[in-house]
């Protein structure tokens, strides 16, 4: 049985591709004009490598902000249920899947099958969102990358009270003006960022209802101050996963085809 | 007669007034920049030469604004409420006035008061920048424009390019998007003054709508967000002839001569 996923974001598509419940293959292009362009390029770059046709898979589901509109998928699935559903196929004892990217943060719950038992969802506001972080580290004149070590120089973290990105800007500028220390600054964000994860995770109970393993996925899983402060607030390690982030829901839309096949077609 | 100083230390701008009695002797603007102490004191000195009169002559002091409370001074100082020295100054601008909308750079208020300038229902909005003059500010470096200009470029559009996004940060995202798809600039600037005259008319929905209303803040100085809100609302704001900017400076000079 060979399946595949596809997940047409809004700057990357994905697609993968499984054989016998084993990926096989999954690649990764910046978007094309269409998310039908799109979806044909990556999937030919991913079949192009294990030398499969088209014609050759028995089911494809589709996921992503494009997912309606491409026709060789049979199926399209919410990329929160891809997301969660991949990443506990990754690690089965995964109950919690944090993903923060640019432009916005999703809490999600999944049950012991990887399917989504709650989810909450912030792309309306700016603050809790990598856009937050990139704000502030121009305002502290710091790379993003550099943002992520200071919480673990800092002895002193100091209190950014502003939630809106903007005045949390000004906050900043402040601060600096003040003499502040950008170390303390910065490991002051890094506690900001993680905090406004914890209260949508905390909006759907994940802080108390955590039954197994919790991950964070996207861009801002990088910062390893976020990162370390989620840990502290959750009080729970925070686990990575063995594959990369960016492919879950390619992974989870191939696992819902594998579901389906099993379901129509195979009967 | 006496004489009170009033300051009025905002995000972006300090604004100052001395007023002898009900008049005003000197009217003072600064940027606020990244040390407010410090433009704090350089406004009140150039109060002071402004009116050309010694600081033992000022009889009373009132500050009031999003600095006020982290500044401190070498002279005994009112610190005074925002909404109060607004409703104060708006009943002074225009005596038959009985409502106030001011949009300034970080915060909308809207109070409703009495004859007296006595505040009797009030809301503000000071979490979020959309609907506050630094959104104004964010969409005109974005499209490369001066924010005093938004109002009359806005006025020239052929059509409304609506902003779907609240937050100031996506929605900069998403100017900059209709500027690459060819949306003219002032059909974009038209969106942005209908995005904030939609979120500061609201709030005042909120307060709930009175006759003999006037506006004020740096934001009324925009004509196309002005009649925008007197659309949506359906009230004509009333004129009075003095800077918008400086009502709440004036409110915080008279509340301190009374108190």
């Amino acid at each position: 049985m060979i399946v595949a996923g596809i997940d047409v974001g809004s700057l990357t598509a994905k697609a993968l591709i499984m054989k016998d419940g084993e990926i096989i293959d999954f690649d990764i292009i910046t978007v094309r004009p269409t998310p039908v362009q799109s979806a044909g390029d990556v999937m030919e770059k991913a079949l192009n490598k294990t030398g499969l046709k088209m014609d050759d898979l028995d089911y494809c589901v589709s996921t992503g902000y494009g997912r309606e509109q491409i026709s060789f998928s049979r199926k399209s699935i919410s990329e929160i249920s891809c997301h969660g559903m991949g990443a506990h196929w990754c690690r089965p004892s995964i109950r919690g899947v944090i993903d923060i990217g640019g432009q916005d943060c999703k809490a999600i719950i999944v049950d012991k099958d990887g399917n989504l038992d709650n989810f909450a969802m912030n792309d309306k506001c700016a603050a809790g969102t990598g856009r937050f972080l990139e704000i502030i580290s121009k305002a502290l004149g710091i790379d993003l990358a550099e943002l992520g070590p200071l919480t673990f120089k800092s002895n002193n973290p100091l209190k950014i009270v502003r939630r809106c990105s903007v005045f949390a800007e000004y906050e900043v500028i402040f601060l600096l003006a003040e003499g502040k220390d950008v170390t303390d600054i910065g490991a002051g964000v890094n506690e900001a960022m993680a905090q406004r994860a914890f209260s949508l995770a905390s909006s759907i109970n994940l802080n108390n209802k955590l039954t197994g393993e919790l991950t964070v996925t996207g861009g801002v899983a990088k910062n390893v101050g976020v990162i370390k402060n989620l840990e502290k607030l959750f009080d729970a390690e925070i686990v990575s996963l063995p594959l990369d982030p960016q492919i879950m829901g390619a992974l989870g839309a191939a696992l819902f085809a594998r579901r389906y096949y099993e379901k129509e077609v195979r009967v | 007669m006496h004489f009170s100083i009033g300051m009025d230390i905002g995000l972006v701008g300090i604004k100052g007034v001395v007023m002898k009695g009900e008049n005003i002797v000197a009217q003072v603007v600064k940027d606020t920049g990244v040390r407010p102490a410090l433009a704090a004191k350089e406004c009140y000195e150039q109060l002071l030469s402004d009116a050309d009169i010694s600081s033992d002559k000022i009889q009373a002091h009132g500050v009031s604004g999003w600095g006020s409370k982290t500044l401190s001074f070498d002279f005994d100082i009112e610190y005074l409420p925002d909404v109060v020295c607004l409703a104060k100054g708006a009943k002074w601008a225009c005596p038959t006035s009985r409502m106030v909308v001011d949009v300034g750079a970080q915060t909308a208020k809207v109070a409703r008061f009495d004859g007296n300038g006595s505040v009797k229902k009030y809301e503000l909005s000071d979490k979020c920048a959309s609907g506050t003059g630094r959104f104004l500010e964010i969409m005109s470096a974005a499209l490369g424009l001066k924010v005093n200009n938004l109002g009359q470029i806005g006025q020239a559009a052929s059509k409304l390019v609506e902003i779907s996004s609240q937050c100031s940060v996506f929605a900069e995202s998403e100017i900059i998007s209709y500027v690459n798809t060819g949306e003219k600039t002032e059909d974009i600037v038209n969106g942005i003054n209908y995005s904030i005259a939609k979120r500061v008319s609201t709030i005042i929905m909120r307060v709930g709508i009175q006759e003999d209303i006037i506006i004020t803040g740096g934001v009324a100085k925009n004509d196309a967000v002005v009649r925008y809100i007197e659309e949506m609302v359906k009230v004509r704001f009333k004129d009075y002839g003095v800077d918008p900017q400086m009502i709440g400076a004036i409110g915080a000079s008279l509340t301190a001569q009374q108190t």
